[in-house]
């Protein structure tokens, strides 16, 4: 048995297009997807831009038992089939169901908001806001009818792990929470089950469709958004002098992990070696990263070290890069510790500089896109870096893609509450 | 588990329920077998099933736990605070009370249900919101003309703390770990499960020491009248009966607040620090299968046998819901997997003591039946009037395990989502 664990399987749905193949095309021109938030009318609110999915992507109705409803869903099932057509996953495949995994990250919806306030108005006379007032009697039977609380529950993140398990037939399924660093969570548990032997393939997915009202409200309420309405394909700028905040983005993507030896064995094509990951935890505070990205640096320490690479050995940065003043400093910062002189031979790449933050579905973007930069050997873009901040003064590659030799990427996640994941991918080199 | 992985102990426990906080509160609990299931009172007894099992500790001792850092436990949520309280208990129980410090060796896995904090307000702002408007029979919008004023409803702070990984990030902060943090969703099993990714995560390197169970907190209305619609809550008999695992009569659950945290460490480094150890780790099993299939059952027995593979458990720590299908489902599992030896098992569930307590309640079970093979407690004799399929369980309810170094305690959670899981742990190491 290996231990090398093979990327064999992409999926991807952001603003930047529906496909790996598409994303990929719009993010090497370094075309900003950022426009105005159009889903609702956001006229009340202080951000009122975001990364949105344009079209939608043909999935089926149903998955089994499951119906594929909302957008957490649509676009989570939609990168997770393509993932796994890619990797050539289904049923027929000879890997025992006990021996397959799904390890799913984020996505919710606000049609449960709508599905919510049709079951609260059953229960609730106009005008009340409380049980406090309203008849036992009538509240026991509205309750007993509420069909709606069986429909909220078909858009909850649960049933996106349900569905892509049932489909990839496995008999293993986890959803993780570490906020913004979810999918990169997702990918760092998978590799751990199939390193201890407890799986032999794992479907992740990471996905967030937080372009809702309640979302976009509260992150408004803690001022992390970009308020640049006036120009949205300029609002999100990772590392540049003038950022202002982050532009929420919604989407997917998803990756199929699988042992070396039983991927060669079934002639399925190696994308990418996934060499390691990093957890760590700020332990700092709530609301902010520690500000020398003493966590971050960890996270990053801890995946090289897991993939036994020397700094000197990556070439390219997935950067969370999120465009808020507090966290690019800081993951500079850290960096530049971790990688020391190296730090200045890197080149970045900030994702979110075209499709906003995707929260959830941050790290697993951030990972497709690293494989994609490993098979192209071409670093995309970020856009709108133009004013130097001498607090993020690496290499962010601001004018067109790069064609350069990539054998190592880190992909970089932080969440909120300091929950920090880095993963590294190597160019697969041949079988061991 | 492969055989060259490090060596995993549990060196301390952590408990808050109904029953209190600690090991004297399990141990007062299963000698007596007290219930803690009431009528609840105000607006939740207004939402079916109107009774459960609550935690009654005053807001200001909290800080007798756990309060010692950055934060403050009266301003997280209830399960989060729930978490915090048991972490504070476990940590003095593994000899290693939160001194300020930060470890970068240790971290902190919690498994829990995703349930806004302050339904009213929710409610309010919901309210505002959406709307149907005058004159449509069917249809709810969302009006954005009232965003503005729907959103006064949150502040920041509501809004942080009630994202789904805090209750794991608070976790880490207050105790000053700076290892893997996770909080683990989806299903009532998560509890369990984020023990065994926490097990793996010291057998991987990642981390010598790691806090990890559940915490959980139902009493919100939606949220109770959502497991109403599946079917989980008991609706027969006094309240202090109502919940009986496996009895004939059984007709259901009542929901409970909680959490349980076990402190699992690398055995050499346990060692070295001179920690009483209280088990060591066999294995642990997680399977996942789409509810209401034919292979339900078989899935439900290869989780328990991927924990346990190659033994008989000593004492179990199943669910013991008192739900009709679920309790029948989970008897039949354990009787494949272990047939005639359950016959010499006995069996601890504190379910119709505290109630469920959803990703809390596999954790909570297995502290007490770690307790109890470790012969620091003996459960009060159950009897119970059992029908055909759960013969077997009610049979080991009414019965002692064998105690002391050596037991097998294997607990499980199985889930109404179809996520399943099993640790199995040995008494001394």
């Amino acid at each position: 048995m290996t231990d090398r664990i093979l990327i064999t399987g992409t999926g991807m749905v952001t603003a930047a297009g529906i496909g790996m193949d598409a994303c990929w095309q719009t993010l090497l021109r370094g075309e900003s997807c950022i426009g105005p938030l159009t889903l609702w009318d956001a006229a009340g609110m202080a951000s009122q831009i975001a990364g949105q999915v344009s079209g939608d992507p043909d999935v089926p109705a149903q998955l089994g038992p499951y119906p594929v409803v909302g957008r957490p869903m649509t676009f989570g099932v939609s990168a997770a089939l393509e993932a796994m057509a890619q990797a050539g996953l289904d049923a027929t495949l000879d890997i025992p169901p006990s021996r397959r995994a799904v390890v799913a990250a984020g996505g919710f919806d606000d049609q449960m908001l709508v599905m919510m306030a049709r079951g609260v108005d059953t229960i609730l006379p106009s005008g009340e806001y409380s049980f406090e007032s309203v008849d036992a009697d009538s509240l026991v039977s509205a309750m007993q009818g509420a069909e709606t609380l069986r429909e909220m529950a078909r858009y909850s993140q649960v049933q996106l792990m349900q569905a892509v398990a049932h489909e990839a037939g496995a008999q293993q399924a986890l959803l993780v929470s570490t906020a913004c660093a979810g999918g990169s969570t997702a990918l760092g548990d998978a590799i751990s089950m199939i390193r201890r032997g407890e799986v032999d393939m794992v479907v992740c997915v990471g996905v967030d469709t937080l372009i809702t009202r309640e979302m976009m409200g509260g992150f408004c309420n803690l001022t992390a958004l970009s308020t640049r309405n006036d120009a949205p394909e300029k609002a999100s700028r990772p590392f540049d002098g003038d950022r202002d905040g982050f532009v929420m983005g919604e989407g997917a993507a998803a990756l199929v992990l699988e042992r070396e030896d039983l991927a060669l064995a079934r002639g399925a094509r190696p994308l990418a070696e996934f060499a390691g990951f990093g957890y760590s935890a700020d332990a700092y505070r709530l609301t902010a990263p520690h500000p020398e990205g003493t966590g971050m640096a960890l996270a990053m320490e801890r995946a090289l070290s897991d993939a036994a690479m020397a700094p000197e050995e990556i070439d390219n940065v997935n950067a969370h890069g999120t465009s808020t003043a507090a966290n690019d400093s800081a993951e500079t910062a850290a960096i530049r510790a971790v990688f020391g002189q190296h730090a200045d031979k890197l080149c970045l790449s900030a994702t979110k500089s075209m499709i906003g933050h995707l929260i959830h579905g941050a790290g697993a973007v951030g990972a497709a896109v690293a494989v994609r930069t490993i098979q192209e050997q071409t670093v995309h873009p970020t856009a709108n870096y133009e004013t130097l901040d001498p607090a993020c003064d690496l290499d962010v590659v601001p004018d067109g893609p790069r064609s350069t030799s990539v054998d190592g990427v880190l992909v970089n996640a932080f969440g909120f509450g300091g929950q920090n994941a880095s993963l590294v991918f190597r160019r697969w080199s041949g079988a061991a | 588990m492969t055989a060259a992985s490090p060596r995993v102990v549990v060196t301390g426990v952590g408990f808050a329920s109904a029953l209190g906080v600690g090991r004297d509160a399990v141990r007062t609990g299963l000698e007596q077998g007290s219930t803690c299931l009431l009528d609840l009172e105000e607006r939740l007894a207004r939402v079916p099933p109107g009774a459960g099992a609550v935690l009654d500790l005053p807001r200001k001792e909290f800080r007798n736990y756990f309060d010692t850092r950055v934060l403050r436990l009266s301003t997280m949520t209830r399960q989060t605070t729930l978490g915090c309280i048991a972490a504070g208990d476990l940590l003095v129980d593994a000899g290693c009370p939160p001194n300020g410090t930060e470890y970068a060796d240790k971290g902190a896995y919690l498994g829990s249900f995703i349930v806004p904090p302050d339904f009213a307000k929710q409610v309010k702002a919901v309210r505002i919101l959406a709307h149907r408007p005058d004159g449509e029979d069917t249809g709810y919008v969302l009006d954005d003309a009232r965003l503005d004023e729907a959103m006064k409803m949150a502040s920041a702070f509501d809004f942080l703390r009630a994202l789904p990984n805090m209750p794991s990030a608070h976790l880490s902060i207050q105790a000053g770990y700076q290892g893997p943090a996770c909080t683990y969703l989806g299903s009532d099993s998560s509890g369990m499960q984020a023990m065994g990714m926490a097990v793996g995560a010291i057998q991987s390197g990642l981390a010598t020491a790691m806090i990890a169970g559940g915490a959980f907190f139902p009493f919100q209305e939606v949220h109770l009248a959502w497991q109403e619609s599946r079917g989980l809550w008991a609706d027969a008999g006094p309240v202090a009966q109502r919940v009986r695992p496996y009895a004939a009569d059984r007709t259901g659950t009542l929901p409970g607040e909680g959490a349980a945290l076990f402190y699992f460490e690398e055995r050499e480094a346990a060692l070295a620090r001179g920690a009483t150890i209280l088990a060591e780790v066999v294995g642990f099993g997680q399977r996942f299968v789409t509810p209401g299939g034919d292979d339900d059952l078989s899935v439900r027995v290869d989780t328990l046998r991927a924990a346990l593979p190659d033994a008989a458990p000593d004492w179990i720590a199943p669910l013991g819901l008192g739900h009709p299908e679920l309790d029948a489902l989970e008897a039949q599992a354990y009787q494949r997997a272990f047939g005639d030896s359950l016959g010499q098992s006995g069996l601890v569930t504190l379910v119709p003591q505290i109630g469920y307590c959803g990703p809390a309640a596999g954790p909570l079970n297995l502290v007490a039946a770690l307790l109890a093979a470790a012969g620091e407690a003996s459960p009060k004799r159950t009897e119970v009037l059992a029908d055909e399929n759960c013969s077997a369980l009610a049979r080991a309810m009414g019965q002692a395990g064998k105690s002391g170094p050596g037991s097998v305690v294997l607990g499980s959670s199985f889930s109404l989502d179809g996520v399943h899981a099993a640790l199995a742990l040995r008494v001394g190491g």
